[in-house]
């Protein structure tokens, strides 16, 4: 937590800015992140953020990178505590398009900078790459960001190495509403870009809405007999304990087989960070299924 | 009456084939085919018998149970509106379901439908505790139910938008989804319902007699309250087997009794037949044509809301055709009524009491070193953000204040409120039909839609009011039905899980937290430009009270007074639940309040109608930006909970009517 | 205001009917009602009475036939040019919550002023009168919702006084009191109609406090007029049998000598 002290400093440094004309044209000194996409993103360029939102959860949904503990937390993501951030006094505050009904609000307090990475219909993989250099450009973290960019897609690329003898083989990668429902992650979510960048194929290719389809029952899955699934965690508790009593579920040639994962959480609307993460489960889980299978 | 009779029997039985029909078709299309690539038989086995044949057993089983719960709890409450959804069984189940998903998981993970039920049993132990002195009377009942399935659903929204995928589930749960691939819900569904129809035929006797009034029964014998309980019991652990296998099937419950009853089963053995018997017909149609609608991507409807689609209409249709119980009027209650001579006077220290806590709001606060009072620089930095969400606040609970003035003068009926009656749940219904053509329409546009959906909700109300004779009762349980039918259009589009979703989510729960300086001048503007006209009619406000044979016989234009005041008042409502979403219960107790202290010409009532709504909004407000900070909880949430306690008060003290 | 000095009837009814969902509640009938008398309209439950008494007040809208107050139809008043010219008591009295007996009274002057004229001089006067004439002055601070039966009545009586009409329609205005205030309310009536001038029709269900207190009985059975007349032409055991189709008698009262029905 930041101390009264540095606060008052903030606000200081922040009226007595806002007093002379026109700010310096500087990198930030202090930046206040609402998407956690971009939150993860400005962790991974090195850059301590003053303020983010939602971090309980963050901890627990995002994972990696850790978060540091002197992050103000502001509040839910749909509705930032603009009172707190307004104390923060950032320079600069990140956002994404699903933020923007916010941007109004958010300008009266800083600069915004909104870097789109999900967009109906589109790969997000080359977005995330994009927002991480824009956002490494506003943050004078340029080098750190095409490193970045770089590692991730070494990274990936590594990992497409590794799945080569699974090549084209069906996935689907799903989150489980409850024991009879699924959601199916399409092309245009991280996760299905992912899949296609480490040479799998999407077994889900009907339209979503979102990155993720309307929850379906699982008897979709028995659509494509040969796919195997990844199950992203959390999973709701009643799950764990009604799952194994489905009978359909356990008929499905990849339950039977064994060519079903579940995976820790990933963040769904993630950046660079959560698609290396994604890239990496995504691997340890269908290397299982390369030896078993 | 025999022949009508054989008539109906008849159409139950078309409509029965009917769905076999579909279920015929669902079973072919399923038929294991060798020819189907990729597909083993056995995989195909699995799923004729694992997925459409359970599916169809469900449907069948729950439609039966809610037919029969509806009865029961129909029966023993006297009230033909008492079923799961209309007594806030359901919401109460929901809410203990995602405070357990969330605080704790292992009671979810042991029995989803103990925790259900808790939350349902807790759900109508209020209920039924806030209405007992009132000897459970219908209205009261159905008003409280409202109340309570309003302010869960208020908390369930809360939670949802604070979690955010984590209750994915609950969104599936809300839209009740019939999708099945095992027999186990089947399988749990039948021990209750079973034990229910046994334990019903079994107590026959204090059944029909718990018909009658209570001294008649206590006159016979019977015990009453223990009956009583024990069978509201029975018919809430059916109900919330169903929702936690199933999730929420709203209106089966009520529309199967009810059409029992029309289709000549006359007698309470035949009824306790035929009411489940068209429940499971209703249900199983439903989800017949669900199926059928549904695409390759999945369910358009998920069958929960479907039924609800369908079951709304059908309510406001029934409604004049239900034969209520004679309740003993409670419209004579004496009127301990007060009042003061001088108006003035009084008036004077609410708006200094709404400008206190306009300023506490202003200047009392936390961070995250604790609280604080804003002074100097510090007040001047906070000021830019306080002002305007208070300002947005004060506005919509004036708006509300106004509107709930207008319409309990203009109905006679000191229990209707805009939000009762279904006008802020209307204002949202056109929100969300703005929203869904045009994910990005303006602020115009979406108050345009809200406008246009608070306007058609208000009239639709009041014409079928006037068409049907409708008694004051039965003008709030047609608001009511109106609510809970678009609380089904909410349920469906939420549960699709899209952008509007969570517009609609966001605008539910009541957020005054992105308010801006142009939507604070719009609000101030509406409210002057709505209630300046209020004002200057209030004659006819004091003279419709009294009646529409006074009125006519003063000379009053009661055509277009009615029309000048339900546009007003839909254009205030749609303003105000467009700022602070439908939850509020302000338009309930603003007027109330007002005229607990004295307040009782129409001029002064309304604008302390006015200042109690703007307080009791900003106080709401304050409290949720303090209960959890730095999170922000929604402002209708809060505000359902200020007002509940006061309608809490208001039902048991026993309510003097208008006319 | 209408001109007083055409020498047209108040009320000339011609061929009204009146059905609701197709049952006919009153059958076309015709009927005159002249100035400055006090009618009272009797008849079984069921009779037509109420109809016919808001079909007169335009409380509800005809099947058939024409209604004409001082030569023109009804139809073609406007609503507070009606309410100048006609007030209408309904049976059931509304409570007035929270208003004092001159607020309610002074109610009765929204057709003088409308929505938004200034309540003057002439307005507080005519309410002062009202208050006056029914002996209400010391109550008028009082609760209309506090009062008592017969006062309740006065307060109402008052509003439509206030509102300073050439005819009162009442429809059963003493069906919830007890008899001394049934004879309060209706003496009442009968002088203030003498004193102003005006014409009084009032739907009663005890035939013998309506040969005590109007100039003439109209007696209605299964929506038509069965006679009308002066008291003691239609308190006769051959009408009353046929009227209200139980065997009744007569007798005369043994002070004034006015015939009395009875039930035999």
């Amino acid at each position: 937590m930041t101390t009264p002290i540095t606060r008052r400093c903030l606000l200081a440094s922040a009226l007595l800015s806002a007093a002379l004309p026109g700010r310096l044209r500087a990198a930030p000194q202090s930046v206040a992140v609402i998407d956690w996409g971009m939150l993860e993103t400005t962790l991974a360029l090195g850059v301590q953020p003053a303020a983010g939102t939602e971090l309980v959860q963050f901890r627990q949904l995002v994972v990696e990178p850790e978060l540091p503990e002197t992050i103000a937390d502001l509040g839910l993501r749909g509705t930032p505590n603009y009172e707190l951030l307004g104390l923060v006094a950032p320079d600069l505050i990140v956002i994404s398009n699903f933020y923007e009904y916010q941007r109004a609000a958010l300008e009266r307090v800083a600069p915004v900078l909104s870097l789109p990475v999900y967009e109906a219909g589109k790969p997000p993989y080359p977005l995330a790459e994009q927002a991480a250099v824009a956002l490494g450009d506003a943050l004078g973290r340029v080098q750190q960001a095409a490193a970045l960019v770089d590692d991730t897609a070494n990274f990936v690329a590594q990992c497409r190495e590794i799945l080569r003898p699974l090549a084209a083989r069906p996935v689907f990668v799903v989150n489980l509403g409850d024991s009879r429902h699924f959601r199916a992650f399409g092309a245009d979510s991280m996760a299905g870009d992912m899949l296609a960048r480490l040479g799998l194929a999407n077994a889900w290719t009907d339209p979503t809405s979102y990155s993720a389809a309307a929850p379906v029952g699982i008897e979709a899955l028995a659509r494509q007999p040969d796919a195997a699934i990844v199950v992203m965690a959390p999973l709701p508790p009643e799950v764990a304990r009604t799952l194994v009593d489905n009978a359909l579920w356990n008929a499905l040639p990849a339950v039977r087989q064994g060519r079903v994962a579940v995976i820790d959480p990933v963040n769904h609307f993630g950046g660079l960070p959560s698609a290396r993460r994604l890239a990496r489960l995504l691997t340890d889980a269908a290397s299982q299924w390369g030896r078993d299978g | 009456m025999a022949e009508r009779r054989t008539v109906l029997t008849m159409l139950w039985g078309l409509l029965a084939a009917a769905a076999l029909a579909l279920f015929a078709r669902q079973v072919a299309a399923a038929w294991p085919d060798p020819a189907v690539a990729g597909m083993d038989g056995d995989l195909q086995r699995v799923i004729l018998w694992y997925t459409v044949l359970p599916r169809a057993a469900v449907a069948i089983l729950a439609g039966a149970a809610l037919g029969l719960a509806g009865l029961l709890l129909q029966r023993v409450l006297r009230n033909p509106l008492a079923e799961p959804s209309t007594l806030g069984i359901s919401a109460g189940a929901q809410l203990a379901m995602a405070v357990a998903t969330l605080y704790a998981p292992a009671a979810m993970a042991w029995s989803q439908g103990a925790v259900a039920f808790a939350g349902g049993v807790l759900a109508v132990a209020i209920v039924m505790a806030l209405t007992w002195r009132r000897g459970l009377e219908p209205v009261s009942v159905v008003l409280a139910g409202m109340m309570v399935a309003l302010t869960c659903n208020a908390g369930s929204a809360a939670l949802i938008l604070a979690n955010g995928d984590y209750l994915f589930s609950l969104f599936i749960w809300g839209g009740g989804s019939l999708v099945q691939q095992s027999w186990s819900p089947a399988v749990a569904i039948a021990p209750p319902l079973c034990f229910g129809v046994v334990a019903a035929l079994l107590m026959l006797r204090p059944l029909s007699i718990l018909g009658l009034d209570d001294a008649s029964a206590k006159n016979l014998g019977l015990a009453l309250n223990a009956t009583r309980l024990l069978v509201v019991a029975l018919a809430v652990w059916i109900a919330t087997t169903v929702a936690a296998e199933v999730g929420v099937i709203g209106f089966v419950g009520l529309a199967a009794p009810a059409l029992a009853m029309l289709s000549g089963a006359r007698s309470l053995r035949q009824r306790l037949v035929a009411a489940p018997l068209i429940g499971a017909i209703l249900l199983w149609l439903t989800d017949g044509l669900v199926q059928l609608a549904a695409g390759q991507g999945g369910e358009r409807v998920p069958t929960g809301a479907a039924t609800a689609l369908l079951g709304g209409p059908l309510l406001l249709w029934l409604l004049p055709r239900l034969k209520m119980f004679e309740w003993p009027s409670l419209s004579r209650a004496a009127a301990t009524a007060r009042r003061s001579d001088t108006p003035g006077r009084v008036l004077l220290p609410v708006a200094i009491g709404t400008l206190t806590a306009a300023a506490v709001a202003l200047l009392v606060g936390q961070r995250p070193e604790g609280w604080f009072v804003a002074t100097g620089p510090l007040l001047s930095e906070l000021w830019e953000w306080r002002v305007p969400r208070l300002a947005l606040a004060a506005a919509a609970g004036g708006m509300l204040g106004a509107a709930g003035v207008v319409i309990q003068r203009m109905t006679g009926n000191p229990l209707a409120s805009p939000e009762v009656l279904g006008v802020g749940s209307g204002a949202g219904a056109g929100l969300t039909a703005v929203i869904l053509l045009d994910f990005t329409a303006g602020l115009g546009w979406q108050l345009a839609g809200s406008v246009a959906g608070a306007f058609l909700a208000l009239l639709a109300i009041l014409a079928t009011a006037a068409r049907s004779h409708f008694g004051p009762e039965r003008l709030l349980l047609a608001g009511v039905a109106m609510s809970a039918l678009f609380s089904a259009v909410f349920t469906a589009v939420i549960s699709l899980g899209n952008a509007q979703s969570y517009i609609l989510l966001r605008w539910l729960s009541g957020s005054t937290s992105g308010a801006t300086m142009p939507q604070v001048w719009m609000a101030v503007v509406l409210l002057a430009a709505t209630c300046l006209p209020l004002l200057a009619v209030s004659r006819w406000l004091d003279i419709l009270p009294l009646g529409t044979g006074t009125a006519r016989s003063l000379g009053l234009p009661l055509r277009c007074a009615r029309l000048v005041l339900v546009s007003l008042t839909a254009l205030i409502t749609a303003g105000a639940s467009m700022f602070v979403g439908p939850l509020s219960f302000i338009g309930l107790i603003a007027p109330h309040l007002a005229r607990l202290c004295g307040l009782a010409g129409a001029r002064h009532h309304l604008v302390g109608s006015i200042l109690f709504g703007a307080a009791v909004m900003m106080v709401s407000d304050w409290l949720a930006r303090m209960v959890a900070f730095p999170y922000q909880m929604p402002v209708g949430l809060f505000a359902s909970l200020i007002s509940g306690p006061y309608l809490v008060y208001l039902l048991g003290k026993g309510v003097s009517r208008h006319g | 205001m209408i001109p007083a000095s055409s020498n047209e009837p108040l009320y000339r009814i011609d061929g009204v009917s009146f059905a609701v969902g197709g049952r006919a509640i009153l059958q076309p009938l015709d009927l005159t009602l002249e100035r400055s008398r006090i009618y009272a309209l009797v008849g079984p439950n069921g009779s037509g009475k109420s109809s016919l008494i808001k079909l007169l007040a335009r409380q509800q809208a005809r099947s058939g036939g024409v209604i004409r107050l001082l030569g023109r139809d009804i139809a073609g008043f406007g609503e507070r040019e009606f309410a100048r010219t006609v007030a209408y008591m309904p049976q059931f009295t509304p409570p007035a919550e929270a208003m004092t007996v001159r607020e309610l009274v002074a109610l009765g002057r929204f057709p003088w002023h409308g929505t938004l004229g200034r309540f003057g001089d002439e307005d507080h006067a005519k309410v002062e009168e009202a208050l006056r004439q029914t002996d209400l002055q010391n109550f008028a601070e009082r609760l209309v919702d506090s009062l008592s039966g017969g006062e309740r009545q006065r307060a109402w009586l008052a509003m439509m006084l206030a509102q300073d009409t050439r005819c009162l329609l009442l429809d059963e205005p003493t069906s919830a009191l007890d008899i001394a205030h049934q004879a309060e309310i209706l003496a009442l009536v009968r002088e203030l109609a003498g004193k102003r001038g005006i014409t009084v029709m009032v739907v009663l269900h005890d035939v013998n406090m309506a040969a005590r207190y109007c100039d003439e009985i109209i007696a209605l059975t299964g929506g038509r007029v069965f006679a009308r007349g002066a008291p003691a032409e239609i308190v006769r055991p051959d009408v009353l049998a046929a009227v209200y189709g139980v065997a009744m008698g007569t007798s005369p009262h043994p002070r004034t000598g006015e015939p009395l029905a009875y039930l035999i």
